[in-house]
């Protein structure tokens, strides 16, 4: 029996008369790297809002560490660990690399009603800080304005506000979204050099990247789940073929 | 972005000396009304910095501000009322004495205006943008109304003083004495300040205002902290206003009108948003440009408008981001 770290047991989301989430039950074990694909509006998002508990499911569990979430705020399930980066770059701008990823791991100590000591010259923040700046790679770039940082970079530090809190569970929606060639090279050795340490579940277009970097990858179409399987067994499911590789494949 | 902290340090250093010396200055000019003039600027500097911790940094724009102030001044002008008149300050559900000592009435002052904050920051806090501003300066006016009906206490004519508050060691009526107390009550304020914004604390703030729905996934309940920074600077606000009732000796609802709120405001905008110095610069130069152009004509405003549009087009963080360079971007 493999160690499951996340699980949904047939989850249900309606939106009007689409349904986004069809008896979706989702296996993600412990230190893995689990992609979840799919064409376009296939529902991919809408399963990492209701993880991430941002939407409620209409029907369905959600289990997490052997805990039921399924009805958590998301600021509960982000203190149990579990995070997520967002698909459209979402960080503080007027603010550098550094207090970016400080904030975050602000977030994961309790209140922050402190309102004397400099949170700059703060140890309990710095250690974390500096540990989420090199796990991405962004320890050279920490006193930057965010503002100014590259798009990649910007993606990069948006992981890195995700493993701040030292997750167990990182969610990534479309880290490579938006990126050329050589950001995509980049995000996908960020990964690669993560695998191991904590589990993800990463939700990704580019199909060469998910294929190199995946344990396991789960195929959505229409909100269900159609085939689940390793990057062998995917490639050659003919349901997949049909109804998603072929699109893809020039 | 250049920086340069020399040249901060140097607009801060003169501006520091020429407040510390300037009681000395004005008895040799022979002028003691500078002494009140500047007493002015630092309690209008004292507010606008109170303004600019929510509005600078929270990104909380609130067009209610001198309710804070007109709530602090009142406290002072009734109880100095009751202490004149020798009546009770409350005989129901129990007996209370008013008191004209500073070190009972100062802090009952701030304290007054902080709650009042929190009632009106916690509905407020719930809108933002255009919302926020229309319900604050909805709730402001309220309490201009309230002060204009309190028909006991003066209503349109608001309350004479008939001494400043009692302080041990200095006598506040000597104006020198009260100018260098609301120079200190400015230079603790802003210490305070500063501290907040670079703590863990202001961090949230300054995120909430930059991007707040990050800041909730992220896991912070933003609001909470929003309605923290909107008390205390309800508290600098109350403050300014129990050191303009001194000053003036004199409360009225206009310190409560919402013209009085803009004003606030536009001393933000002109010394610096999101500084912490900025707002003083912006008191001094707008209280000094009344006070220059007012002699030659009544219509001074006509020059503060242009000036004031110059200064938020060209000056990104307005006098002291001019004056120090490097648009003064320290947090």
């Amino acid at each position: 029996m493999r160690d499951l770290l996340l699980e949904t047991d047939n989850l249900e989301k309606r939106f009007g008369a689409v349904q986004a989430s069809k008896h979706l039950s989702l296996q993600v074990a412990r230190g893995e790297v689990h992609a979840l694909i799919g064409p376009n509006g296939a529902g991919k998002t809408t399963v990492i809002k209701q993880l991430a508990g941002e939407i409620m499911p209409d029907a369905g569990r959600i289990l997490f560490d052997g805990q039921e979430i399924t009805c958590l705020p998301a600021h509960r399930r982000a203190r149990l660990g579990l995070a997520r980066s967002f698909q459209i770059t979402s960080i503080f701008e007027q603010m550098t690399v550094a207090e970016n990823i400080a904030l975050a791991v602000q977030a994961h100590m309790g209140h922050s009603f402190r309102f004397w000591r400099a949170a700059a010259n703060d140890r309990q923040l710095l250690e974390p800080t500096e540990s989420a700046l090199e796990r991405v790679g962004l320890e050279q770039r920490s006193r930057v304005p965010a503002a100014s940082l590259s798009y990649g970079e910007k993606r990069q530090l948006e992981v890195g506000m995700a493993l701040a809190g030292n997750p167990k569970l990182l969610l990534l929606d479309e880290p490579m979204a938006g990126m050329g060639p050589g950001g995509t090279v980049k995000m996908t050795e960020l990964i690669q050099r993560l695998k191991g340490s904590l589990t993800i579940l990463l939700v990704e277009h580019d199909m060469h990247a998910v294929f190199s970097l995946a344990d396991r990858i789960t195929v959505l179409v229409y909100g269900e789940s159609i085939a689940v399987g390793t990057a062998q067994h995917i490639r050659s499911h003919p349901e997949v073929r049909r109804a998603y590789l072929g699109e893809e494949q020039e | 972005m250049s920086f340069s902290p020399f040249r901060r340090r140097l607009v801060l250093g003169t501006g520091l000396t020429i407040l510390l010396l300037l009681p000395a200055m004005a008895s040799f000019a022979g002028d003691p009304y500078l002494i009140t003039l500047f007493s002015r600027i630092l309690i209008y500097a004292l507010a606008a910095v109170s303004l600019d911790l929510i509005i600078g940094y929270g990104g909380m724009v609130s067009l209610g501000h001198a309710a804070f102030v007109g709530i602090g001044a009142y406290v002072v002008g009734i109880l100095s009322f009751h202490v004149q008149d020798g009546s009770l300050l409350l005989s129901w559900p129990f007996e209370l004495q008013a008191s004209d000592a500073a070190l009972l009435v100062w802090p009952a002052a701030v304290l007054i205006s902080a709650l009042m904050a929190v009632l009106i920051g916690s509905v407020s806090l719930r809108t933002s943008g255009l919302q926020f501003i229309m319900i604050t300066l909805a709730f402001a006016q309220m309490l201009f109304y309230l002060a204009v009906s309190l028909e006991a206490y003066g209503g349109d004519d608001g309350i004479s003083i008939w001494s400043r508050n009692r302080l041990p060691l200095v006598d506040l009526s000597d104006d020198s004495s009260f100018y260098y107390i609301c120079l200190v009550c400015l230079l603790v304020f802003l210490y305070l300040s500063h501290r907040l914004v670079f703590s863990r604390f202001g961090r949230v703030v300054r995120g909430a205002k930059q991007n707040e729905l990050r800041m909730q996934s992220l896991g912070f309940p933003t609001y909470r902290y929003k309605l923290v920074c909107f008390s205390i600077a309800g508290a600098g606000g109350g403050l300014a206003g129990v050191l303009i009732a001194n000053q003036n000796e004199f409360v009225s609802p206009g310190l409560l009108h919402w013209t009085h709120s803009g004003e606030l405001i536009v001393m933000v905008l002109l010394g610096g948003m999101g500084t912490l110095f900025g707002p003083v610069f912006g008191a001094a130069a707008l209280l000094l440009m009344e006070e220059l152009l007012s002699a030659y004509t009544e219509h001074w405003m006509v020059f503060l408008g242009p000036f004031l549009i110059l200064v938020v087009l060209f000056a990104k963080r307005g006098i002291y981001g001019w004056l120090s360079g490097a648009g003064g971007n320290h947090a």
